[in-house]
């Protein structure tokens, strides 16, 4: 019981006592103010940036090119693992080349993008999907396999209709495993996202990270990097919730 | 008919079955080729943008034939192996540190599940700000970039580590060195390879992508100056280049994990106690 209490109370305490070590790394000199910004710079930068600045439409500008991208991925990436699911040679084909992309650095096709889409949300939304679409395809390819067969012959005993065996047993059985994928494409896709705004240089955070960094404004370019590990936080908060209420 | 898991591949058939899927990946290849060939000739300017495959194989030959790649090369490798070394070893000990141990991996191990998920690009700027704009700020992403996995990986690893055998070692009385070096270890090594393998490509990406933004030398910043001076066929030489020697670092990286839990078996052996 005991333990369990220190293990939140320890939790808890490790965020303030970080902020405290980092403001008194500043403080003593160790770091110049200009290249690290203590608490006690940056977190009032948050606030008037939330307020009276950028840094809201910035953020809903990421979050909409994050939500887009999940879309379109999922849009493909889900039924491409049926597919694969139904048709065994399509799979067996198929997945090797699409483990091998997933080791691949795509996203240093980055440039080819900007060419073909130019400097504008599109480059970003389309390399994202072409490095979150293959963990969604084998995921669900994967979920939809590892359903116990017994269940569905159940199903077809019971002489229900092939919507009803999809919606009552296939897709609860598949949905862990299923959502595991989910989350691993929509994890690549905040990361990818924010990571091309700040090398391309458009959009909402990344860019709004670059450019702060650029300008040296230390305070607000860490109060950037918090609106991202926010957002991050958020969007795993929010997932696992979902997956949560499909159980 | 209605909805029934395809029925698994019967072994007399299976070499049927392969043949035609290599079938479907040649053909699959072969197509992309084509159209990748074929995309230039669409428009006239389209051609500057995707080269046909021979003037890229010629820029190849040109830039590491004459050594222009050189000096690129040996910067990218070294900021990758110093990253992935820091960042790994890191990792390790962290790992190792929080899986050991259920009451620091309670306190430490969302935070660093939850810092995992931002890009370590974005820390780029403080890099640059602290060790300044030449080859150290990328190490820095590159370790930021390899740490996590590796320490995640290792943390399960270790959790996971069969507590008969920690209690079988106790009962022999060993030093807590040794109980890390032949107990937690060899058992938590592959969680830590399969980690490894995927911090490397970390430590690629991420040097790589802060190449791109800021460096005087180096693969990034080459192919994005080839980028901006249109000579897209070098681009995509470097990209290519860097694609080979990542999926080839993987694939071995792999092989290593496959030697290193081939004792493991299937998991299946239980330990009389």
């Amino acid at each position: 019981m005991t333990t369990r209490r220190g293990v939140i109370v320890g939790r808890i305490l490790v965020i303030p006592l970080l902020l405290l070590a980092m403001e008194g790394v500043v403080a003593a000199g160790v770091f110049n103010e200009l290249f690290v910004a203590p608490p006690s710079s940056f977190i009032p930068a948050l606030g008037r940036n939330l307020v009276s600045g950028d840094l809201l439409p910035l953020t809903w500008i990421t979050i909409r090119t994050v939500g887009m991208a999940t879309v379109v991925c999922f849009s493909i990436g889900i039924p491409l693992g049926y597919l694969f699911w139904k048709v065994p040679v399509a799979q067996r084909a198929y997945e090797p080349m699409l483990g091998g992309l997933l080791a691949a650095p795509t996203i240093l096709l980055y440039p080819v993008f900007l060419i073909f889409f130019g400097r504008t949300a599109g480059s970003i939304i389309a390399l994202t999907t072409l490095g979150a679409t293959v963990p969604v395809i084998l995921n669900t390819r994967q979920a939809l396999a590892d359903v116990n067969p017994v269940l569905l012959r159940v199903g077809r005993s019971m002489r229900l209709t092939e919507r009803q065996i999809f919606r009552h047993i296939l897709l609860p059985a598949a949905v862990p495993v299923l959502f595991a994928g989910l989350r691993l494409g929509m994890i690549f896709i905040l990361l990818a996202v924010v990571a091309l705004e700040y090398i391309v240089g458009i959009g909402g955070l990344g860019f709004f990270i670059s450019d702060m960094s650029f300008r040296f404004k230390t305070a607000n370019l860490f109060a950037g990097i918090t609106m991202v590990l926010i957002l991050s936080v958020g969007l795993m908060y929010v997932l696992t919730r979902a997956q949560k209420a499909i159980r | 008919m209605g909805i029934e898991a395809p029925a698994a591949g019967r072994t007399r058939k299976r070499e049927q079955r392969d043949v035609v899927a290599v079938a479907i990946q040649l053909a699959t290849a072969a197509l992309l080729l084509t159209a990748w060939q074929t995309v230039g000739g669409f428009l006239p300017n389209l051609s500057t943008f995707f080269p046909p495959v021979q003037d890229i194989a010629r820029e190849a030959v040109r830039l590491f034939g004459n050594g222009i790649l050189t000096k690129d090369i040996t910067t990218t490798a070294y900021e990758v192996l110093w990253g992935f070394l820091i960042g790994g070893g890191a990792g390790i000990l962290v790992g190792v540190a929080l899986g050991s141990n259920r009451y620091l991996s309670g306190i430490f191990g969302p935070y660093v599940y939850y810092a995992a998920a931002i890009p370590k690009i974005i820390l780029y700027p403080i890099f640059i700000l602290v060790l300044g704009i030449g080859l150290e700020s990328k190490i820095g992403v590159g370790a930021a970039s390899a740490f996590f996995p590796i320490a995640i990986n290792t943390m399960a690893g270790v959790a996971e580590v069969q507590p008969a055998f920690v209690k079988v070692a106790r009962t022999l009385r060993v030093s807590t060195r040794q109980m890390y070096l032949y107990v937690y270890l060899p058992s938590a090594i592959g969680p830590i390879v399969a980690g490894v393998r995927v911090g490397l490509g970390g430590a690629i990406i991420g040097t790589l992508l802060a190449e791109t933004k800021l460096a005087s030398a180096g693969l990034g910043i080459k192919a994005i100056n080839f980028y901006a001076e249109f000579e897209f066929a070098a681009m995509y030489v470097v990209i290519g280049f860097v694609f080979i020697v990542a999926l080839l670092l993987n694939w071995g990286l792999g092989l290593l994990h496959r030697r290193v839990t081939r004792y493991q078996g299937d998991g299946s052996h239980s330990v009389m106690l």
